[in-house]
């Protein structure tokens, strides 16, 4: 039905996430139709970060520098890591705003059953790290799943044979939520985790 | 649809199978609003199902392992829809340790089950080994690996290849000072008549009988037990080892 560039572009938009054959449809249409200009922009910029972009050596965030700019930030607090599990949670707890110190991608979590075991997710790395780091604390938040959970569990042991203090971000109620909504083991997790005012 | 709706319903259907009790050994994502499924059924074994988390009443389950769900799906072939689920109960709450053993578990469910075949016994043997492995104060491994290796010959049992540690292999009742090995589908071959490949399994008759009435008090049992419940399972698992091994690397195991 589509000449066979407009059926590739169609087929790559595709892949994308959250993108149907419809929605890839649309979008080449309007890239070829009615925003070529656009098309060039995302063409060279999807290039350009697809050849340049890699990890950082540190923390293993996406960039293009060899050393991220967090990690490079002489003003973030060294002595505190905080361990996330995809570069998506770095982006959301930035945007918190209310941490300074530094971070560790895991790139995924404890999933045996997926092949994915502590080598995958960057242990002899981040075990480096608490090895000659000067951390005094490390942060980990990791999704509450029974994987995340399991992640959780692995790292704080590797972090405490170092003697380094660990933490696991709470879990609960969230902010303007309301009781009665909530599901039975985040709030039976709330009340487990209650603190004393 | 309420619970008790969807009972009365589901018992005027044919088309999809009544309301069932199964673990969740495994989800995967497969696209944005598809998530793939490997169940543990009492009346039907092991289940691959694909729920579809945009329709509303899928939406809100975290679709997590160590929680009783009662599931219905439909379907002919081997890849179910699932039609019905909801959460029987909170989630197991294992911790520490505990997760590593409960996925080791769900791991080797997960290889060695075959689809589709009933495991009701097996079911709630396992439930029951998650609920030991979350009633332990300690969580040290000591009390851990008993319930584990009582859970590994069970399954073994279950599967068909039970291991017969109470006779040798010529139906001789095992004295109790003299050396064994265990060789895979033979049982106890009496030291001398055989010559061992595996030095590692070689224990005395008492051994033996002590893990075959699931007495894991001593410290050397416990350790005889292990590498024999890892040599049986070895055999079946063929030469791909169970990853959630290697969670284990700093306690101890």
């Amino acid at each position: 039905m589509f000449s066979p560039l407009i059926d590739r572009l169609i087929q790559a938009l595709k892949r994308l996430p959250g993108v149907g054959p419809k929605s890839a449809q649309r979008m080449a249409f309007h890239l070829l139709e009615n925003d070529r200009e656009s098309a060039n922009i995302i063409a060279e910029a999807l290039a350009a970060a697809a050849a340049s972009v890699n990890r950082c050596e540190l923390c293993r965030n996406l960039t293009e520098q060899n050393i991220c700019s967090i990690c490079d930030d002489h003003r973030r607090d060294k002595s505190v890591l905080c361990i996330v599990e995809n570069p998506a949670d770095v982006v959301a707890l930035e945007q918190a705003g209310s941490y300074s110190g530094l971070y560790f991608v895991l790139l995924g979590r404890l999933s045996p059953i997926d092949g994915i075991g502590p080598k995958e997710i960057g242990v002899d790395l981040l075990g480096h790290r608490f090895q000659h780091g000067e951390l005094l604390e490390v942060i980990i938040a990791t999704n509450p799943t029974a994987e995340g959970e399991a992640t959780s569990h692995y790292v704080s042991q590797l972090a405490k044979r170092y003697e380094i203090k660990v933490s696991r971000i709470a879990h609960g109620v969230p902010l303007g939520g309301e009781l009665e909504y909530l599901d039975g083991t985040t709030l039976a997790h709330a009340l487990g985790t209650r603190r004393e005012l | 649809m309420t619970s008790a709706l969807y009972e009365a319903w589901a018992m005027t259907s044919d088309k999809w199978q009544k309301t069932e009790l199964a673990y969740i050994l495994h989800s995967r994502k497969y696209n944005d609003s598809d998530v793939i499924l490997e169940l543990f059924s009492a009346t039907y074994g092991r289940v691959t199902a694909v729920v579809n988390t945009s329709k509303q009443s899928f939406r809100y389950e975290a679709y997590q392992p160590f929680c009783p769900y009662s599931i219905a799906w439909s379907g002919r072939s081997n890849f179910k829809k699932i039609r019905y689920i909801d959460a029987l109960s909170q989630s197991i709450p294992l911790q520490a340790q505990a997760i590593f053993c409960g996925m080791y578990l769900n791991e080797l469910l997960l290889r060695l089950l075959y689809e589709q075949e009933p495991q009701d016994a097996l079911v709630f043997y396992y439930q029951q080994t998650l609920l030991d492995f979350a009633s332990l104060d300690g969580l040290s491994l000591g009390e851990l690996e008993p319930i584990l290796r009582r859970f590994e010959l069970y399954l073994l049992d279950e599967l068909g290849y039970g291991l017969y540690l109470s006779d040798d292999e010529d139906g001789n009742v095992l004295d109790g000072n003299s050396s064994y090995q265990y060789v895979n589908q033979r049982g106890l071959v009496p030291l001398g008549s055989y010559l061992p490949d595996d030095k590692q399994l070689i224990f005395s008759g008492d051994v033996f009988k002590q893990i075959a009435a699931r007495d894991f008090s001593d410290a050397k049992i416990k350790f005889a037990a292990k590498l024999l419940c890892r040599k049986a399972l070895a055999a079946l698992l063929g030469g791909k080892p169970i990853k959630a091994r290697e969670l284990f690397k700093y306690s101890g195991f």
